[in-house]
């Protein structure tokens, strides 16, 4: 079995944040205010940034505020731009993002997570912004060697330590990591790592949950006129924290805005941006009617998205990957688990 | 406490006082949780302890309104501490409340606590300990108050140099990620299309820049201007951890300075920017 | 050295919004032109009907579409065409003020002053000082003047003509 050191880890990550872009997991600044006494829970101290030296990089998280997502679908990025000159004449260009991006530390959830964006993206037609960023993307995974708080992600197919969706799967050790290559992307990315080889090496077996059944395809189409859903939305403030943190939310809104200049000439950005259908008029149509006014419907909607409509929809099992950081968001305690728990009990008639 | 608590729900609910309760549980894993009792039988859910920071006001003004067209307007009884009740003042003097659909079930606070234990900073600084506004009230309040009314924290940051304060919040700005659940949690925030959110982008648009965020941030501290109660909801709620209440009590303490020590939610008076005119306003120096 | 590298940059010139109320300040400017007193010209006027219409978001969304400072002249107490809207004025702007000092904006990029109608001496006078004072204080960056997500390189530029 591939093993890398500590010392010969950070080094090849220095190389790699001068070389490209490097993304690792980094110690949330919070705002230090005279006289506060609040302190950040576990779950909110850390998130992903984009890194220049090994340094700043936080070795000891255990999950990240905000997922990885918007290194491939950034919140929010210019498509195009049209520029008209004086004489009224209109250039257009595309917008594309040059940089290649390392992803180190992204746990099996969060990287699993990204395939999931990967199915719907991707589908054809592709997404073609999402597909070249995605392309200059390589993703080095960290094994979880515990399941944390809020963490289900054995409940819905994952599991801490997956292979799956990752470019190399590190795994800490005594000393240092195992190393796991899974694709040729991440053999090309280790050409300047020095590894050595540890025939007996053992894997330690990750600290699981109590997992928990997801309901069937039935269960969720029996119960959407049940009142079950407007109690729970009836705590739910439509603050949409859940859909900012989510590894797999895709929603995004689009818009032109255009700036015109002293000097007669214009430029159209055309925007996009996330968007979050818990937004009280995210399903608003033209002539002011929304089938979704309530906050009930709403939460409705987000639930079913990620158990019934993105699974009969694309080629994705569950749209959901247990990472928990909506437990960890919601500050009225909508808990997704709890929810799951409660509909699977429910009997499919 | 929590029994005569659980005891006039169950009396408001079964006599047809009230269509609901709103109040607080524990939730499965154990935090406190805004809780909405329709059924009697079910009272035994509500409690109240020192986590019970969230502010429930900021749901009547769902409730003010019939469901349906030709439905009542719904009644509601709802669980208040001192800083909650504030903001029922300030919607009624608004007239976003009816009074008579409201049953305010007030309760002695001895402060609220975080998840480490220790007390919440708007918590120093709050005087009352029972609620000035209420139909019924709950519990004895505590003997000794450990707390000073002072506005130490926004002195503090105003004294530092404005480069640093400028670095400060850039670097919150930053974290801001527009979700708007400070604006969601908060009771004062009530506008059926937030100006920062037009489809038609005529103030700001989508993009996830600072530009952006320091609008919405700005303009909402200064559309509270009055009505700010200090419940820190905005705080508690964020995902990010922004320390908002550092922005929003600064436009408190202004008012206090400027308009003759008004506090919001105390009266029956509305915010004195838009209401008092003593015909004597000039040109005011830059207070400090 | 290439001469040509060496050209001078221009020196900065703010761009100053100045929301004037109809019945007094505008009316001031008016006459100030018409009796050719020195008035900059980086100020771009904005007729309101009162400066009490001023509202924050209008000073905030000049700050973000290029000005370097804002100006708000309405009518002096007493005066106002409308009553009590300059009233509301001198409550809302030192507040504001107040407010971006806190965020570390320069106090001097938002003013508040009162100006007749028959003051166009002093309308020139007030724009004159003012577009000094933002001339030594220098364009303003955060948070207003942030640069906002690049277009990143061009994969493919098709030129379309009307």
């Amino acid at each position: 079995m591939k093993f890398i050191s500590k010392p010969n880890l950070e080094h090849w990550l220095g190389i790699l944040a001068q070389e490209r872009t490097l993304v690792a997991p980094v110690k949330a600044t919070v705002g230090e205010r005279p006289g506060s006494a609040a302190a950040l829970p576990a779950g909110k101290q850390s998130c992903y940034a984009i890194v220049d030296g090994i340094d700043e990089i936080s070795w000891g998280f255990q999950r990240t505020a905000m997922s990885a997502r918007e290194f491939v679908f950034p919140k929010s990025e210019c498509l195009f731009t049209i520029e008209t000159d004086e004489q009224g004449r209109k250039t257009v260009r595309e917008s594309i993002d040059p940089e290649e991006r390392i992803i180190f530390g992204i746990r099996p959830c969060d990287a699993r997570a990204i395939g999931v964006l990967d199915a719907v993206m991707l589908q054809e037609p592709a997404d073609e912004t999402y597909r070249q960023r995605r392309e200059r993307t390589w993703l080095i995974g960290l094994a979880c060697n515990q399941m944390w708080d809020d963490c289900f992600c054995t409940s819905v197919g994952g599991s801490p330590n997956s292979r799956e969706d990752v470019d190399i799967l590190l795994t800490e050790v005594e000393d240092g990591y195992a190393v796991d290559v899974i694709t040729d992307k991440g053999q090309e990315l280790l050409v300047q790592a020095v590894l050595d080889e540890k025939p007996d090496l053992v894997l330690p077996e990750p600290v699981l949950n109590e997992a928990f059944d997801v309901p069937p395809t039935d269960v969720w189409i029996d119960s959407f006129n049940d009142v079950y859903w407007e109690r729970v939305g009836d705590r739910c403030l439509s603050c949409r924290a859940c859909v900012y943190v989510c590894p797999t939310c895709r929603c995004f809104d689009v818009r032109e805005e255009t700036v015109a200049r002293p000097d007669g000439t214009r430029v159209t950005r055309s925007i996009r941006s996330w968007d979050s259908c818990q937004g009280a008029n995210y399903r608003m149509v033209a002539g002011g009617a929304n089938p979704r006014s309530k906050p009930g419907q709403r939460t409705r909607n987000r639930f079913f998205c990620k158990f019934h409509y993105v699974p009969v929809t694309y080629d994705v099992d569950v749209a959901c990957v247990g990472c928990g950081r909506c437990i960890t968001a919601c500050p009225v305690h909508i808990d997704i688990s709890e929810v799951l728990q409660d509909m699977a009990q429910k009997e499919v008639v | 406490m929590i029994e005569e608590l659980r005891t006039k729900a169950r009396e408001l609910l079964t006599d047809g006082t009230v269509d609901c309760v709103i109040g607080y549980e524990i939730a499965p894993r154990g935090d406190v949780r805004p809780v909405f009792i329709y059924d009697p039988a079910e009272v035994d859910r509500l409690v109240f302890n020192s986590r019970c920071d969230h502010n429930l006001v900021t749901y009547l003004n769902r409730r003010n309104k019939p469901p349906k067209r030709g439905a009542p307007v719904p009644t509601t009884g709802i669980v208040v501490k001192p800083c909650d009740a504030k903001s029922i003042q300030v919607l009624l003097n608004e007239h976003q409340v009816d009074r008579d659909k409201v049953t305010i079930i007030g309760v002695a606070c001895a402060g609220m606590v975080d998840a480490t234990g220790a007390p919440e900073t708007r918590c120093t600084h709050c005087l009352q300990r029972t609620p000035l506004l209420y139909d019924v009230l709950l519990g004895d309040p505590p003997e000794s108050v450990d707390a000073a009314d002072s506005f130490d924290d926004i002195e503090e940051f105003d004294a530092l140099p404005p480069e640093e304060r400028r670095a400060f919040w850039l670097r919150e700005l930053n974290r801001c990620i527009r979700c708007y659940a400070c604006r969601q949690a908060c009771p004062g925030c009530f506008c059926d299309v937030c100006e920062s959110e037009r489809d038609d982008s005529l103030w700001i648009g989508i993009a996830d820049d600072i530009p952006e965020k320091a609008f919405f941030h700005i303009t909402r501290a200064f559309h509270l201007a009055g009505r700010c109660v200090e419940c820190n909801a905005c705080e508690l709620v964020c995902p990010m951890g922004i320390p908002l209440s550092l922005l929003n009590r600064k436009i408190v303490e202004e008012i206090e300075h400027s308009m003759g020590g008004f506090r919001a939610g105390i009266s029956d008076e509305p915010t004195p920017l838009v209401t008092k005119l003593t015909g004597e306003e000039e040109i005011n120096e830059v207070h400090k | 050295m290439n001469e040509s590298n060496t050209a001078a940059q221009p020196a900065f010139e703010p761009k100053i919004v100045a929301f004037m109320c109809n019945w007094c300040s505008y009316a001031a400017a008016d006459s100030a032109g018409v009796a050719r007193f020195k008035s900059p010209p980086n100020v771009l006027p904005v007729r309101v009907m009162c400066s009490g219409r001023v509202s924050p978001e209008l000073i905030l969304k000049a700050f973000m579409s290029g000005a370097d400072g804002v100006m708000v002249l309405g009518c002096h107490i007493g005066d106002c065409h409308y009553d009590s809207g300059n009233h509301r004025t001198a409550k809302r702007i030192p507040l504001l003020r107040n407010l971006l000092i806190y965020m570390g904006i320069e106090p001097d990029r938002l003013r508040l002053d009162w100006v007749s109608a028959s003051e166009s001496p002093k309308f020139a006078q007030v724009t004159r000082d003012f577009v000094d004072d933002i001339r030594k204080l220098g364009p303003l960056d955060a948070p207003f003047r942030v640069p906002r997500s690049p277009v990143e390189g061009a994969a493919r530029e098709e030129v379309l003509h009307d």
